[in-house]
């Protein structure tokens, strides 16, 4: 591990400290998986972060359970979604 | 004719000179006005000699502590401060402390700041998985439309 990132963790460490005990456990909880992820998914995961904090307060709310209602359609309509969010993306901006 | 000389240990010639003295005390006292002159002269440039060789001495050792006093805590320090060389020195060294202390700053800064974006995510009711799935976010949009 970098040194870069140990830092990074002992500051996770030191904050988490301060929340709530809900969120602290949930953060307990994703530190694992998101030490496996690789520095260019876990610079996605902030990218789509941002864009979800950009939402406004009422949609922001209810992010979660559109998150299960999403998984819950069938593979070809969120691989359609996808394929769109990658052709948006990909599409040269005005 | 080949002269001989003798070896005598330190207390042979101590107790040769001790033998000797009562012999020469003898003779000094007995020796003529003249012969007491010439021997005090003798005796007081002897002297003289002595006190004017220590204090060469002295002098010199004075001399030898000054100069390295000099050298190291006046003409030294004096010719360091106006030679250029050890300000461009002190510069470069203060630069590159500089330089380092800014980029550990930065460094904490930069990792603070990550770290706390990183809380965020993975204190957020959103799963990591759901911020990973570009499919979603287009979701997400096509509802707000």
């Amino acid at each position: 591990m970098s040194a870069e990132r140990k830092k990074k963790w002992r500051v996770v460490a030191e904050k988490q400290q301060t929340l709530p005990p809900e969120q602290r456990e949930r953060v307990q909880q994703r530190m694992e998986n998101w030490s496996r992820l690789s520095p260019d998914e876990r610079k996605k995961a902030r990218a789509g972060y941002e864009e979800i904090k950009q939402l406004p307060p009422e949609k922001r709310a209810v992010a979660p359970q559109k998150w299960d209602e999403y998984r819950n359609l069938p593979p070809e309509k969120r691989e359609e979604l996808r394929k769109k969010a990658a052709a948006e993306r990909d599409a040269p901006k005005k | 004719m080949k002269k001989e000389y003798v070896h005598l240990l330190d207390h042979e010639v101590d107790q040769a000179g001790k033998r000797l003295r009562p012999l020469l005390d003898k003779a000094a006292a007995d020796a003529s006005p003249s012969i007491s002159a010439n021997l005090a002269a003798a005796r007081a440039a002897a002297v003289a000699r002595v006190a004017a060789l220590e204090a060469e001495r002295s002098a010199a050792s004075t001399v030898v502590a000054n100069g390295s006093t000099l050298a190291v805590n006046g003409g030294g320090l004096r010719e360091r401060i106006s030679d250029w060389r050890f300000w461009a020195t002190g510069i470069v060294v203060a630069g590159l402390v500089a330089s380092y202390a800014f980029s550990q700053y930065r460094e904490s800064n930069v990792a603070r700041e990550a770290a706390e974006v990183e809380l965020m995510i993975l204190g957020d009711d959103v799963p990591v998985d759901a911020l990973l799935d570009k499919g979603f976010s287009s979701y997400l949009r096509e509802e707000n439309k």
